[in-house]
């Protein structure tokens, strides 16, 4: 209510002229005193904050410390205010103080702009020295220019001109003004610096009024700019502003050239010289015509003003809207300027919403630019004035000026994730100041469309239908992140990039430009309605691949991969667009991931002869009529699957060899196989070589042969009947790293585990050891009963380290006829009981034992069947998680970490890009999720940040929860959120260094959050992930085009980083033994094993129980790792084992105690010191014949 | 690698004990440190044990006799305990004893003489035959340590306890029937063991105190420790919760203007304070450098 009520007067107040133009400095200082006043009543504490930026630490908190003083005792009637006006305002006070923060931290800073400012004003100057010059005809103006002691060339656009029958000159500009975010005062920091606008404005003495036909206005500027570049070199010597002058395109594009002006420090600086090279500020001078110069009626989208020989009949010739909108904007660098300068004086928020909508912008990729997507700080402006005068359909307004800075921006952000802009309908608005008109229209011109009726521009003209679908789905991804009432959502919104391309889209694909072969089809037709070559080509490719990928893709991307940035003026135009080399045209796609695998592209009925004959015309060879299930014949392609590549990069192949170029597949770029191939593959894959290694079909064999073992269990005649059996393996959820494949026993999960439930009863042992014995004599008649009466086979196991201090636990071993193995525990209702009395019962010294045997217990019995159970939903949910999480397992493989995660910690982390993707999408492909998790993994401060992820099955993410199923969905809550953050807190609380539990991953699965990391990860080794995931992203991130021999890199350990490093070699190979597809051998050589051995351990991997032996006995002393996976490395039969030192342990010499627990070799001084080569000796000597060679630091 | 000069540390004999070199790794010495084991109740000079600390990799029966066949020939070994390392998993600690089956029930455990002290992790206690083993096994020991230019014995991880592939490809089967046997066994004892618990119980139930009661036990009470357990813990549930909730029950929250205001005032600073909570978070944030986008 207040802020309604101050709008009011705000209104009358901002009527005051105001003039943004350069030379004025007052204007500056005025400027700053609104935003000050906004400040003032958010937060008592902000005067002191400007410089803080060069301050050392020390500085700093002498000033929170002051701060901290001066607001303690102004804890008043205002503070309240706030705190309750920014909750209703604002999502909460965090989210409100959040922005405020960010909106500080990039204020430019003072120092720099004041200096800007001398620097503009000297410009300013130097500009009015610009003499007046003669009136050249084409011939003398190119003569006079070139003959100039500075070399320089005119950058006429293309068509280069070659007579005109007009003359041009230079005459003092009109008006000379600061224009953009500078100008507007929204201007924020940027990593390579900021980019300050001044337009001048050509006088109108140089024109006539249809100079806006056929380039003429625009030769006429480029004549003028190298004018007055020739000029500037001179006189910016003799004035003493060292600056370096170079061309540029306005936003990139081509009929706009315009001066970039950066500063240098020479070698002898004069005292006068004014140099703002640290600022990092660069000044654009663009050349612009008055507002109002050319009838705008005649430059309409639908227009045509260049006018060519026409191919067509009719002599018609297609409209050109984009030369029109260049000419128009020209005209309203001014115009704009001031209409949103009116605007932001009259909304208290304008400006910081403007900030937030910069920086948005900027963190996804786009810009005014025309190769970023056409929607920059300028547009959003635009687009957020429109709709603070209205923007409904009945005209009704969208924003009000009252509303904060949040909800501007998330108004803004609504609008454009719901209204469509382009084919539905249009937004049309009037850019007369005071004038309220904004509405939204029905039937759209099938671009999108801003258009300003005064001005007659469309705004988003630079946009492409491509570009804005994919706005328009960041857009809605943001507004549902900001609906998230549970999780602070600030960080993804602002402060993360996703701006890679190879994260942000599931498949990039890259097209040479070289290679196209498209000039013939560019004729001069195309030449004006697109302009440019890279405009056609994606235009063009966008339309093949939207009608070829149809529903597969949700969004496509089209770009080009280059920004002619600033070049030479003494070239025409950029040198390198003659030989297109290191030019790509990149394809983003956004996948929907259910549709995208699918091995049918189905058209329309075979009754349907039309459409039938549009079908077969589009798809080629490839189009036939097939009848199906439901008895439909259809016209379809079928797509011939492939083991590694994904269908949608074989149908983009195929659909661009036909339409764009013969054989551009060969020299298109892409890598999702890279990836893909990565995954290990089944030897079954010889006899079934189509199978796509992604497919989930590849875990259905495992699963049928579960269910049969099941069934029979569940009959088993038992004094007990089995009443439940609990699938707890990774190959049982489709996401082991190796594929479950029939009598591989050498893989070491061949055995599958689950937890075997009983009937409940009253009899069970109350003790535990006796407990533990009573389910080995029901597993034993099990096993009895399984090998007498079955064609399965059985046999027990004891399992000794599982839960510490019970040694009594023993597993139940079963191979099937079919060949996959299984293996069960036995879980009673007792057990628990049991513990947890255990627990009660325990001295103080002993608590903190008996609490980790509780939990190891409650993850081997309880946690993992939980895990199983929600992640085999999720499983099938994100079809892309299941290879995605196997490619993870891979690289911790390949990096000697799979010991150290246990499968369910491993899948969490995964998970984490899937139910919680944000500032990306959920990853419909295996690179993109790969990358994403790594991604995720090196940006991840899990010192201080909890990872709490919501596992619910419920994924409608409705607004609304009003009806009574929605009431009882199993998302997270802010209260369970709440608490586990809570959890967390106080873990850290007591463990600040994480020494104790590295990870904290919450979840409605396990709300304590440390389930899967205790005890298990240890804190060098959490270290170490997160440093490998750093390298290896920005490895991966260089280049768009992976590098596969750094893929290959970066699943390569660094044996180098630890103390020793021990070589081992096995006798026998165990790739084929553990189901993997050798790689390097002949097809017909593979033997694919058909039965099982008499004793399957015969046929294991040595190194792995060598590994656990040496696990045991100098886990206190070496943190070893190894490969789990022998089978995977080269030849199947090498290994290492390599260890890092436990510092505490080995560095210092320790007094001498009888149970130090350790090697160790005694001192001069009678202490102890760490025997490292005798611990050495014993791995070596225990390793027998596997060792082949050592290397110890 | 040299040996080390130090021939004692701390009362014990430092041994050291010679490991063969291989293709991979140098010979090195490993250090056992050896004093006669002496218990309470027992004099020094009784004692037919030697306490040997830091064991080697692999020490059982057969490998400490054979290092000491080498070193003094003629000593009789009677038997060898130890305890070594074997914690995969971090949790186990050595300095406090844990026995999940005591902790569990402690009816049910069988009274072992808990007089036998455990043994510290990574030692052992070699028994000889008699007493005069012991002593020349020390003798010899020291002899060999303070002589010069000597040969150590050397360890083996044992001729029979094969190493490598071997090793490690063992079959991990149990024998179904051994096993069956070894569990009807200890159920059989544990049963007993249950049942004197039981007849313990039923004394208690047939017991007459001095007021003329008896205790009152369901049929599903198993232990006694159960029954007294619940009846305590009943006790103190009625003192705390019950009582305190119903007391709260009838209390009115809204009569008095009081509580109103008291309950807004609350509520006020309860927005304060997490608005100042906010405040300082975002500081700290601010302090991490969170609000930097590049």
């Amino acid at each position: 209510m207040v802020k309604r009520r101050r709008e009011q007067e705000e209104v009358d107040v901002a009527d005051v002229s105001i003039n943004p133009t350069v030379p004025n400095g007052s204007s500056t200082s005025e400027e700053h005193d609104p935003l000050n006043e906004v400040d003032d009543t958010n937060n008592s504490e902000d005067l002191d904050d400007d410089d803080d930026d060069d301050d050392e630490s020390g500085d700093e908190e002498e000033q929170s410390a002051k701060r901290s003083k001066v607001t303690r005792p102004q804890l008043s009637a205002q503070d309240v205010q706030i705190a309750r006006e920014t909750a209703e305002l604002f999502k909460s006070n965090i989210f409100k103080l959040e922005i405020d923060e960010l909106v500080k931290e990039l204020r430019l800073k003072e120092s720099h702009c004041k200096l800007v400012e001398k620097v503009l004003h000297r410009l300013h100057d130097i500009i009015q020295q610009v003499p007046k010059s003669a009136e050249f005809t084409l011939t003398e103006a190119e003569k006079y220019i070139s003959d100039s002691k500075h070399k320089i060339s005119i950058p006429f656009p293309d068509p280069k001109p070659t007579g005109l029958n007009y003359k041009l000159q230079y005459d003092t500009p009109e008006n000379i003004s600061l224009v953009g975010s500078f100008g507007l005062k929204t201007g924020i920091q940027q990593q390579n610096g900021m980019s300050i606008d001044v337009a001048l404005t050509m006088p109108k003495s140089l024109f006539q009024p249809k100079d806006y036909l056929n380039y003429r206005a625009l030769y006429k500027r480029s004549f003028y700019i190298s004018y007055l570049a020739n000029y500037l070199i001179t006189l910016t010597k003799k004035n003493h502003l060292p600056v370096k002058i170079s061309y540029e395109y306005v936003n990139g594009d081509k009929l706009c050239p315009a001066l970039h002006i950066e500063s240098y420090t020479p070698d002898n600086v004069h005292d006068d010289d004014l140099i703002f090279e640290k600022t990092k500020f660069s000044i654009r001078l663009i050349v612009g015509f008055e507002f109002g110069l050319f009838e705008s009626k005649k430059l309409l989208p639908d227009r045509n003003c260049v006018r060519v020989q026409s191919e067509s009949d009719d002599g018609k010739l297609p409209p050109t809207p984009l030369y029109n909108a260049s000419i128009l904007s020209s005209t309203t660098y001014n115009y704009y300027l001031k209409y949103l300068y009116t605007n932001k004086k009259s909304a208290d928020s304008f400006r910081d919403a403007a900030v937030l909508g910069k920086l948005w912008l900027k963190q996804r990729g786009f810009s005014s630019h025309v190769n970023e997507g056409g929607f920059g700080h300028f547009e959003f402006a635009m687009l957020m004035t429109a709709l603070l005068g209205g923007g409904g359909e009945n005209g009704n307004k969208i924003l009000l000026h009252g509303f904060s800075s949040y909800q501007l921006f998330k108004g803004t952000i609504k609008y454009l994730a719901t209204q469509d802009l382009c084919n539905e309908g249009y937004l049309s608005f009037s850019s007369v100041v005071g004038e309220v008109n904004s509405v939204y229209k029905k039937n759209g011109f099938n671009v999108p469309t801003l258009f300003d009726k005064n001005t007659k521009i469309n705004i988003l003209w630079k946009m492409t239908n491509s570009s804005y679908s994919v706005l328009k789905k960041l857009a809605n991804d943001t507004l549902q992140l900001l609906n998230d009432v549970v999780q602070d959502r600030f960080r993804p919104i602002f402060i993360l990039s996703s701006n890679n391309p190879l994260l942000k889209y599931d498949t990039l694909i890259q097209l040479p430009l070289a290679h196209l072969n498209q000039k013939e089809n560019f004729g001069p037709v195309e030449k004006i309605s697109f302009l440019t070559f890279e405009n056609f080509v994606c235009s063009k490719v966008h339309r093949i691949l939207s009608k070829a990928l149809d529903e597969r893709a949700y969004q496509i991307s089209v770009t080009a991969s280059f920004n002619d940035s600033k070049w030479s003026i003494h070239k025409r135009k950029p040198s390198f667009s003659s030989e297109n080399d290191d030019k790509y045209i990149t394809i983003g796609l956004y996948l929907n991931p259910l549709e995208c695998e699918k091995k049918v592209t189905k058209g329309p009925l075979h009754s349907d002869k039309a459409n039938g004959e549009k079908f077969a015309s589009f798809w080629g060879n490839k189009a036939q009529v097939r009848k199906y299930k439901d008895g439909n014949i259809q016209y379809s392609c079928l797509w011939s699957p492939s083991p590694i590549e994904s269908t949608v990069v074989t149908i983009t192949k195929y659909i661009l060899d036909l339409h764009l170029t013969k054989d551009i597949s060969q020299k298109l770029i892409t890598n999702s196989t890279k990836f893909t191939q990565l995954i290990p593959r089944p030897i079954t894959s010889l006899a079934n070589s189509t199978q796509p290694i992604i497919s989930p079909s590849n875990f259905q064999t495992l699963k049928n042969s579960y269910n049969d073992l099941s069934k029979i269990l569940l009959n088993l005649k038992l004094p007990l009947a089995v009443r439940s059996i609990l699938p707890i393996s990774p190959a049982l959820r489709n996401t082991s790293l190796i594929l479950p494949v029939p009598f591989s026993v050498a893989d070491p999960d061949f055995f599958n585990e689950s937890i075997l439930q009983f009937e409940s009863s009253m009899k069970w042992p109350d003790e535990l050891i006796a407990l533990e014995r009573t389910k080995t004599a029901f597993l034993l008649k099990i096993d009895e009963l399984i090998n007498k009466e079955t064609a399965y086979k059985s046999f027990i196991v004891k399992d000794e380290h599982t839960i510490p201090y019970n040694n009594q636990v023993t597993v139940l071993h079963i191979s099937t006829p079919d060949g996959f193995g299984f293996k069960f525990r036995v879980l009673t209702e007792r057990d628990e009981v049991l513990y947890l009395r255990a627990i009660e019962n325990a001295t103080e010294k002993q608590k903190a034992i008996v609490t980790n045997v509780y939990l190891e217990f409650v993850q081997k019995y309880m946690g993992s069947v939980k895990h199983h159970r929600a992640l085999s939903t999720l499983v099938n949910h994100f079809p892309f998680f299941s290879p995605t999480v196997r490619l993870f397992k891979r690289w911790l493989e390949s990096q000697l970490l799979s010991h150290h995660f246990s499968d369910e910690l491993i899948e969490l982390i995964a998970i984490k890009v899937f139910v919680d993707p944000a500032p990306f999408s959920v990853p419909s492909s295996v690179e993109s999720g790969f990358l994403r998790i790594l991604h995720f993994l090196c940006n991840w401060n899990w010192k201080e940040d909890p990872l709490i992820l919501d596992l619910a099955k419920d994924f409608e993410n409705s607004e609304e929860k009003n009806n009574y199923i929605d009431k009882i969905s199993d998302r997270l809550t802010v209260q369970t959120y709440q608490s586990m953050y809570n959890n967390f807190y106080s873990l850290r609380r007591d463990d600040p260094n994480a020494l104790k539990v590295q990870f904290f991953i919450g979840s409605k699965e396990d709300p304590s959050g440390k389930l899967w990391s205790l005890n298990k990860v240890t804190l060098p080794i959490a270290s170490r992930l997160t440093a490998l995931s750093k390298a290896s992203i920005s490895l991966l991130l260089k280049s768009p085009d992976v590098n596969e021999k750094v893929l290959k890199m970066i699943f390569t350990p660094a044996l180098k980083d630890y103390d020793f490093a021990i070589k081992l070699k096995t006798q026998a190979e165990f790739t084929t033994r553990s189901g993997l597809l050798p790689t390097n051998k002949f097809k017909n050589l593979i033997q694919t094993p058909t039965s099982f051995p008499d004793d399957i351990y015969s046929l294991q991997d040595p190194v792995q129980a060598f590994f656990e032996e040496l696990q045991s006995k100098y886990n206190n002393a070496i943190i070893l790792s190894s490969n789990k996976y022998t089978g995977l490395n080269e030849n199947g039969n090498v290994n290492v084992i390599t260890g890092l030192f436990n510092p505490s342990v080995t560095s210092a010499k320790k007094k001498f105690r009888v149970n130090i627990g350790y090697n160790t070799k005694p001192t001069e001084d009678e202490q102890l010191l760490f025997n490292k080569e005798a611990v050495l000796n014993e791995i070596v000597t225990l390793g027998g014949d596997l060792i082949s060679s050592v290397e110890f630091k | 690698m040299a040996v080390t000069s130090i021939q004692q540390i701390k009362g014990y004999t430092v041994l050291p004990v010679q490991l063969e070199p291989s293709k991979h790794v140098q010979k090195s010495y490993h250090y056992l440190y050896l004093k006669k084991h002496v218990i309470k109740n027992q004099p020094e000079s009784q004692t037919r044990s030697l306490f040997l600390v830091n064991l080697p990799i692999n020490s059982n029966f057969a490998t400490i006799k054979k290092l000491f066949s080498d070193v003094a020939i003629g000593c009789i070994i009677e038997s060898f305990e130890s305890t070594q390392y074997e914690d995969p998993k971090s949790v186990i600690n050595y300095d406090v004893e844990v026995d999940l089956s005591r902790l569990t029930n402690e009816e049910l455990v069988p009274t072992e003489d808990t007089s036998n002290q455990r043994i510290p992790v990574g030692c052992g206690i070699v028994t000889f035959l008699d007493r005069s083993g012991l002593n020349l096994a020390l003798t010899s020991i020291k002899k060999l340590v303070s002589s010069n230019n000597i040969k150590y014995p050397s360890w083996r991880i044992s001729e029979d306890e094969a190493t490598g592939t071997v090793r490690f490809t063992k079959s991990k089967k149990l024998n179904s029937e051994a096993l069956s046997e070894e569990v009807s066994k200890s159920l059989q004892e544990f049963q007993q063991r249950e049942l004197a618990a039981k007849e313990d119980l039923s004394t208690i139930k047939s017991l007459v105190d001095e007021d003329g009661f008896t205790l009152v036990v369901g049929s599903h009470r198993k232990t006694k420790n159960g029954i007294l357990g619940s009846s305590k813990k009943a006790i103190d549930l009625e003192k705390n919760e019950a009582a305190l909730k119903k007391m709260k029950k009838k209390e009115k929250q809204d009569f008095y203007r009081f509580q109103i205001r008291e309950r807004k005032k609350l509520e006020m600073n309860e927005l304060l304070n997490k608005f100042k909570e906010d405040q300082e978070r975002v500081r700290v944030m601010k302090e991490k450098r969170r609000f930097r986008p590049y």
